[in-house]
Parts: C-alpha cells; structure tokens; sequence
C-alpha cells in the first residue's frame, strides 16, 4: 500500500517562488504599522504643543489685560507697565489674574536699555506660579511699553512660559 | 485508460500550497484589510468633526475670559446633517455624535483653560445671570448697600468674604457637573457666555475688579 503524502517521508524541496512574496508582504506589514505608530505619536504631539500654545497665548493676553497686576494703565492694545510695583506682585496675585486649569507659567518682562540690549525687568527673576517646569514648555509674548518711575518709557516684551502640572 | 489516482493518494505531487501560500494569503489579506478599514471605513474623520465642535465652543468660552469689560455673548450649536449633543462641565466640553462605524457613538473632548461658572437652567440656582449675581451678592453681602457692580462697588474690605463664596461656589458646583454636566441637544437652544466683574473700591477711591464668566441658559429681557 502507498503511503499516504502526510506520512510520506521522502522530502522535498518547497517551491521558491512563494518566500520571497511572503517576506514582501511582511516588510509590507512591518512599514504599514511602523507608519501608522509614527503618525499617531507625532499626532499627539503636536496636540500637545497645540495646547500649551493656546494656554501660554491665553496666560499673555489675560496678564496684559486693564485689571491684571501687572498693568498700571493703557488699553488692551498698549499695555503699559510700571516697574516700581513689580517686585510686590506674588504667585498668588498672578494666580488671582489668569488661573490657568491644569498648567503654571512663568512670566518674565524684559525692556531695551539705550544701547539697545535686553533687560531683564527687576522683579520678574523669579515670577512664577506652582513649581518650576518639569516637563515641555512653550513661551508666547507680547509686546508692551514699560514705564519707568521717572516717567521714561521704553519699548520692551512679556513673556509667559506654560507648563503642564504634573500628575 | 487507467484510472487517475485520488488527489491524496497521488504521491507525485506536492502540497506546498498548504504552507507558506496560504500563510501569504493571510497575511495580505490581513494587510489589505488593515488598510482598507483604517482609510475607508475609519472613524478618524468623524472624530475630527467632533473635535473641531468641541474645540470652536471652548475657544469661545475662553475668548470670554479675556474680554476687559461686561460682555454678553450668544453661542450657539453649528448646524450638522447628523445629530449630536455637546456637554459643558466645569472642565470639559464634550461634543457626542452618533453613527460611528465600530462604536455608537463617536467622543470628542476638549479641555477648558478657565472654570466658568455653569448655571444649567433646570437646577434652580440662586442666580443664573450677572445681574442676579450682583443681586445676590448685594442681599448677602453687601448688607442691601453694595452689589459688587461698578455703580455700587463693594467696600476693599469685603472682597476676601465675596471671593470666598465665588471659590466655593464654584467647587460645590464643579464636581456635580462633572456627574450631570450642561447638556445641549438643540441646535436652537442658546447658551449665553456672559463676562461680568465684581468691583471693590479701595480706600483711596480706586476700582479693582475681578472678572469671572458666567454660562448660563436664561433669554435676556
């Protein structure tokens, strides 16, 4: 009696043409879902990025609003910002102004001396709500007048970097 | 003519199909699949529909908190060919639609930057609107004398008591709307986003506010 194929014992050599399709296929795979995995971490990022965008852009407008502390006079369109009371305003005063849900910033305000450099205005050194950043953070700025106690005015910026609080 | 023998009784033949061409079979109908289902049948461009309604009624929520003075502001729902509701909690704005191709019901959420201050029309609240706000405040704060409005300022001295109540307030609302939030089904229900400040004079004459958003469901007169 024959042997039946299953139990046939010669062997013999598989046809070729069949592997190298099958490997192609499998690249196929593998750079199909290397892409997908790809665009959706990038994704995220950038939503991420796009958040704390829009929270630093919120936190800038609303610290160069009339009623912020940090504005002595002006509309919204010209802040202007007085140095002298800087040095006073607290985390907590800047909380009380623009309480961002879910993230703390940092403000800093610099102004061009005569020469033309950048300074940094006093009292904004270490001016920041909740703890300092642990994670990724993104800055917006505005441009403002600061208005010094003698009168002298001079072109300068505000900057407010957020961050994500963490946990 | 001799008989030909039964496929599996032919020892001359081979069965390679078996093995690795079903296997490639598989694995490219798999792939096609995977591709097929994730461009054509995905559920990615509702989702984004869904986000950018989310989006566009929390961007006018926070728009609000940056006007510099009293400001009454209609939103209302845009206009789809398929239903959905948006939901408002304290944090979150929540846009549900319907008619996706795996799930039900499609989700899209949006984070808020600020915490308005949500008065759903059916709690029965003691206020709803800024001038019930400043009337409230004027009966229990103000001793009938002071409303917090620019007319009738609070005294500087009052403004700890009245942000306290504002703070909790807004934490004795928050966790409820976070169970039961503002649900907004109708696209000709309005949902009105009011700024409004509460001013304290000083004792040298000077105003300082603070601004607070109010989103409430209450037609104006």
């Amino acid at each position: 009696m024959k042997p039946s194929f299953i139990g046939d014992k010669r062997g013999v050599s598989e046809e070729f043409t069949s592997l190298p399709a099958l490997m192609v296929v499998m690249i196929g795979f593998a750079l199909f879902f290397a892409l997908i995995a790809t665009t959706y971490v990038t994704y995220h990022q950038k939503l991420d990025e796009k958040e704390l965008h829009e929270a630093a852009h919120h936190a800038v407008l609303k610290l160069t609003l009339p009623e912020s502390p940090l504005v002595s006079e002006g509309d919204t369109d010209t802040p202007l910002i007085v140095s002298a009371p800087i040095s006073a305003i607290s985390a907590n005063d800047l909380t009380e102004c623009c309480n961002l849900t879910g993230y703390d910033y940092r403000v800093k305000i610099y102004y061009y001396d005569e020469q033309g450099e950048k300074q940094l205005l006093r009292g904004t050194e270490n001016l920041f709500t909740g703890t300092h950043s642990s994670g990724d953070t993104v800055s917006a700025s505005r441009k403002i007048a600061v208005k010094f106690a003698d009168g002298e005015i001079r072109y300068g910026k505000i900057v407010v970097t957020v961050w994500r609080i963490e946990g | 003519m001799s008989k030909s023998p039964h496929l599996l009784d032919d020892t001359r033949g081979i069965v390679a199909w078996l093995i690795s061409q079903i296997g490639l079979l598989l694995a490219a109908g798999v792939l096609i699949a995977s591709i097929a289902s994730l461009t054509f049948y995905s559920d990615w461009q509702k989702e984004a529909e869904a986000k950018a309604i989310a989006s566009e009624i929390a961007t006018q929520i926070e728009t609000m908190d940056l006007k510099s003075g009293n400001n009454l502001t209609l939103c209302m729902l845009p206009l789809k060919n398929y239903h959905y509701n948006v939901t408002i909690s304290t944090e979150y704005v929540t846009v549900r639609r319907e008619g996706g191709t795996f799930t039900d019901v499609i989700t899209a959420r949006e984070a808020l930057l600020i915490k308005p201050f949500i008065r759903p029309a059916a709690w029965n609240l003691a206020w709803n609107t800024s001038e019930e706000l400043y009337d409230f405040l004027c009966l229990n704060y103000g001793g009938g004398q002071y409303a917090g409005n620019d007319t009738h300022p609070f005294l500087f001295r009052d403004k700890e008591r009245v942000k306290q109540y504002l703070y909790e307030e807004l934490s004795r609302t928050a966790p409820v709307l976070a169970r039961q939030p503002l649900l907004m089904e109708n696209v000709n229900e309005p949902l009105f986003l009011e700024k409004t400040f509460i001013y304290f004079e000083k004792d040298n004459g000077d105003l300082e506010m603070m601004g607070i958003v109010i989103i409430h469901q209450e037609v104006p007169s």
